[in-house]
């Protein structure tokens, strides 16, 4: 790989036997050392260019576009959605969604389970009310 | 919250960062005003236009203030921002191809205005408009480079950024990028090698054409 290395071999950025290996190339190859004084010659051009600049002042239209709100109540959740809690909001998120969605779903038709065993009838005597009744007569007939 | 003028300039990339996480304007202010050049002249080298590479620094720096929580440090601050702003420089240039707008182009327009943007005091004239002639031609070579390669000339060339970094940004891998830079820099020469050509010879046509004109006037006096 000698020609993609002229460039760094011209500014000195290879190692010693990369640099011995280019050098004797270019000594004995003229299309290379063409090449190479071609790879300088461009290389300082682009490096003669100007920094670009703005014309305007964008910080205006940056701070507009990033003014913070004083009301942000979905500020924490933006901030746990940015933090290594995600997995446990996204698991905990889903989870009652799926819950939810069940009884939704299950909400007009929904029943408490019916229990297996019958309740166990009270037998209730009359007796004790037939011998107040009778004494009651008793009353009546001795009057 | 810290108030304005609480940090300078000497506050790292990274704490400052730490400080857009908690809504701190000022911050933002700070690293925006840091790298507004080098962001700036990435994006003008992608768009080679004024107004989209303004819109597009604006919308960097808010993508910056809104994903500093995601960024992890795994990169150095430079390499994540770059990536930032060749992803928005790509997005403007496919935004431009779907509405296919006509574009034109800065270094078409403002050539006259590019030796009073260039020239500083004491700068020999006559060099300013050597410069300027000589970068509206690479802007126009760069135009016709693909994005790829534009952006790989953009980070060693322009951003005088290492091979690692460039690799990061771009996702090319390091085998590889020696070898894809090399490509894309004899592309960008010859374009630039054939615009030389083609200027030359339109200025022989004008001039062919101007002795003409001369030569007619002076046939038709006599």
């Amino acid at each position: 790989m000698i020609q993609p290395n002229l460039l760094d071999y011209s500014k000195g950025s290879l190692n010693r036997s990369e640099s011995q290996k280019i050098k004797a190339h270019t000594e004995r190859c003229e299309r290379c050392a063409v090449l190479l004084a071609q790879e300088v010659s461009f290389d300082r051009t682009l490096a003669c260019l100007p920094e670009e600049m703005p014309a305007n002042d964008v910080w205006a239209l940056v701070r507009v576009r990033t003014k913070p709100r004083r009301f942000r109540p979905l500020a924490a959740l933006e901030i746990m959605v940015n933090t290594r809690m995600r997995r446990v909001v996204a698991t905990t998120a889903t989870m009652a969604a799926v819950i939810g969605a069940f009884f939704i779903v299950n909400w007009p038709t929904y029943q408490p389970p019916v229990l297996l065993t019958t309740p166990q009838v009270v037998a209730v005597s009359d007796e004790p009310l037939a011998q107040h009744t009778d004494a009651v007569f008793d009353v009546i007939e001795k009057m | 919250m810290e108030r304005a003028g609480d940090y300078d300039f000497s506050t790292s990339n990274e704490g400052l960062l730490e400080l857009c996480k908690r809504q701190d304007q000022e911050a933002l202010r700070v690293l925006f005003r840091r790298h507004e050049r080098p962001v700036y002249s990435l994006l003008y080298r992608m768009l080679s236009n004024h107004e989209d590479a303004e819109e597009s620094l604006a919308e960097v720096f808010v993508k910056v203030w809104r994903a500093a929580g995601s960024f992890k440090g795994e990169a150095k601050f430079t390499t994540w921002l770059y990536r930032i702003a060749s992803n928005t420089a790509r997005d403007k240039l496919r935004s431009r191809q779907i509405r296919q707008e006509v574009f034109i182009d800065d270094s078409i327009v403002d050539e006259v205005g590019l030796g009073e943007r260039i020239a500083s005091p004491g700068m020999d004239p006559e060099k300013c408009v050597l410069i300027a002639d000589e970068r509206a031609r690479v802007m126009r070579a760069m135009q016709d480079l693909s994005e790829e390669d534009r952006l790989l000339v953009t980070l060693y060339h322009f951003q005088e950024c290492d091979y690692e970094e460039i690799s990061q940004v771009t996702g090319v891998s390091p085998a590889n990028l020696k070898v894809r830079l090399f490509r894309a820099r004899q592309r960008l020469r010859k374009l630039c090698a054939d615009d030389e050509k083609e200027g030359g010879i339109n200025e022989m046509r004008v001039d062919t054409a101007e002795s003409s004109g001369l030569q007619q006037r002076v046939a038709e006096s006599l």
